[in-house]
């Protein structure tokens, strides 16, 4: 099948291209600073608490999950902003500028296995990424049992939404990747974006509150605090799924514009 | 399978059947109310200088871009509204054969067969005989970014062999090859007479009097000559050119060489040395006047220092087609 032949070749130029490696030893590179200060800071925290109860004072024991974990994985939805133009920008803008998606689509190929081959191999490297991500929950875990063991269904709901967010941001990626030939101007567009697509919560409209509710609604943002506190709710996930979807229609429109524009 | 081919003027259904076709980019008519038809097992030639529409053409024959106006069909099926049947009856080369440099030989085939949707259970086999058509084998592991341009354009044309395709689109196959690497190609593409409809684009003249049994003409978008390269040469210009070098005055020599019978034009070529010129004498079809030219020369005094007859090439056709047409614009 064409999109499993286009996913195989596109993770392999992935996991063959030392940007990827660059990309995904930067983001845990910051997420282990993060993680040593938040851990020193969190140990500093308990030992406080330990000798204030020591004194009979009472004070409640800091969360392990809550402060560390959360803390760390609150880095990593923020970074994976900042990877997704990196990974996605020459996905379809390099073929198109080295002559090889005319060979491709001039096959008996569908635009939409050629996008979703390209997509679920990003997505892959975004599944890669959280499962190295699951490093520092092991890492509590090993340092803390028994006493503070990370709780497991707010970390799998962090992972849950880091996924999401991952497929949601990289369809933008491929749908900037496909209008341009530049890979630059697919990257620079693609960060942009997804900048806005963050903030648009951020403007306040006075005369119009229901435009504030819109976009704040919709605003890539307001959806991620759910997952953040271990909540699954069922609208974050068709959110994303919905935007997903909307952003990879673009981007197979986009290709086969080339066909209609006459 | 085609259910309804298009029958061509010969009798013999086209394979290719391409009708008043007209493609414009913005405000450049890139290729203007263009008609051709190519038969089954033929192959022809599309020749034309650079811009002259033969990408355009052939990008419009694999479904990559729409036509303006016209119609294209590939074994009886519409490119606009059949894309997809279309695209699995033919096999592309496009133009300077983009290929996925960081890839070996054999995985890109294999990709591509994938890609085509071959079975897996065939791809051995499929990929086997492209190989072996187009004499890879010593290449087979190697990453095609270390390959020579000649073996990067036959890894293409495989590609384009890949599945037995009944039309082939080969645009520009041997641009940017040496000679010897061009002989390869074209005898490749020889061999494929009457297997496979092949259509080849170039603007290399030797390449369509060696490969095709059809050329057609095109510039500016437009079709200036279509037939069999012996066609051409006779319609266009009739088969007798004799070249006489000649010492002696050219105001002189004119007047006795268009004098003598059968001579349809004469014009100098270049002067030769101090006081002679090459003359280019043209024969009216049918006639032979070379036994009278030489006489005649001689009888009026001046010296023949050279003669050689040669039939009007087919570069002289093309060159003729192409100054005439821009005299008109």
């Amino acid at each position: 099948m064409a999109t499993w032949a286009i996913y195989k070749r596109e993770l392999k130029t992935y996991f063959q291209s030392p940007s990827t490696y660059i990309v995904i030893a930067l983001i845990f590179l910051l997420m282990g600073m993060i993680f040593q200060n938040i851990m020193a800071e969190f140990s500093d925290l308990s030992m406080r608490s330990q000798q204030m109860g020591m004194w009979g004072q009472q004070q409640q024991a800091p969360n392990v999950t809550h402060m560390v974990i959360r803390g760390v994985f609150y880095v990593m939805f923020s970074l994976i902003l900042f990877s997704i133009p990196l990974l996605s920008m020459r996905l379809l803008a390099e073929e198109k500028s080295r002559g090889t998606l005319e060979m491709i689509v001039t096959c008996p190929v569908g635009d939409w296995s050629l996008i979703m081959g390209k997509y679920l191999a990003l997505v892959s490297v975004g599944v890669f990424m959280i499962i190295l991500s699951s490093l520092f929950p092991l890492m509590v875990w090993y340092v803390g049992k028994p006493g503070s063991v990370p709780e497991w269904p707010i970390v799998g709901s962090l992972w849950i939404g880091l996924l999401l967010i991952f497929a949601a941001y990289s369809a933008f990626g491929l749908m900037a990747s496909s209008m341009t030939e530049n890979q630059m101007a697919a990257g620079v567009v693609t960060l942009i974006g997804l900048l806005l697509w963050n903030m648009m919560g951020d403007f306040q409209i006075e005369q119009f509150p229901q435009v504030n509710t819109i976009l704040k609604e919709m605003s890539a943002s307001q959806h991620t605090e759910n997952f953040l506190t271990g909540v699954l709710a069922l609208k974050d996930f068709v959110f994303y799924i919905l935007s997903s979807f909307l952003f990879l229609f673009i981007a197979s429109k986009t290709l086969d514009a080339r066909r209609w524009r006459v | 399978m085609p259910t309804d081919p298009i029958a061509a003027p010969s009798g013999a259904p086209a394979m290719i059947e391409v009708k008043n076709l007209t493609k414009i980019f913005g405000l450049t008519e890139a290729v203007k109310d263009v008609s051709f038809s190519v038969a089954r097992g033929e192959i022809m030639g599309f020749l034309g200088p650079n811009g002259a529409g033969k990408t355009t053409t052939m990008r419009i024959m694999t479904c990559y871009t729409p036509a303006t106006a016209g119609t294209v069909r590939v074994g009886g099926f519409d490119t606009r509204r059949q894309s997809r049947e279309v695209r699995r009856t033919i096999g592309y080369l496009p133009e300077s054969a983009p290929l996925y440099l960081d890839m070996e030989v054999r995985d890109y085939l294999n990709f591509m067969s994938e890609i085509k949707g071959h079975p897996r259970s065939k791809r051995r086999t499929i990929v086997g005989e492209a190989i072996e058509e187009c004499g890879l084998e010593s290449v087979i592991g190697r990453i095609i970014r270390n390959l020579s341009k000649g073996y990067r354009q036959r890894v293409g044309l495989a590609q384009a062999l890949l599945g037995n395709p009944d039309v082939l689109i080969l645009d520009e196959p041997t641009v940017g090859l040496d000679p010897a690497q061009i002989a390869e190609i074209r005898d490749l593409i020889r061999g494929m007479a009457g297997r496979r409809t092949v259509i080849l684009s170039t603007h290399i003249l030797p390449e369509v009097s060696m490969t095709c049994q059809r050329v057609v003409i095109i510039n500016n978008g437009h079709i200036e000559a279509e037939g069999t390269p012996e066609h051409l040469v006779s319609r266009v210009g009739g088969a007798n050119l004799v070249l006489m070098t000649i010492e002696g005055a050219p105001g002189a020599v004119e007047p006795v060489l268009k004098a003598v019978p059968g001579v349809k034009a004469v014009t100098i070529e270049r002067p030769v040395g101090k006081d002679a010129a090459l003359w280019r004498i043209e024969a009216a079809e049918g006639k032979n006047p070379r036994p009278d030219l030489a006489e005649a020369v001689i009888k009026n005094g001046f010296r023949l220092l050279d003669m050689q007859t040669s039939g009007l090439s087919l570069e002289d056709v093309f060159l003729r087609v192409i100054s005439a047409q821009r005299e008109v614009a």
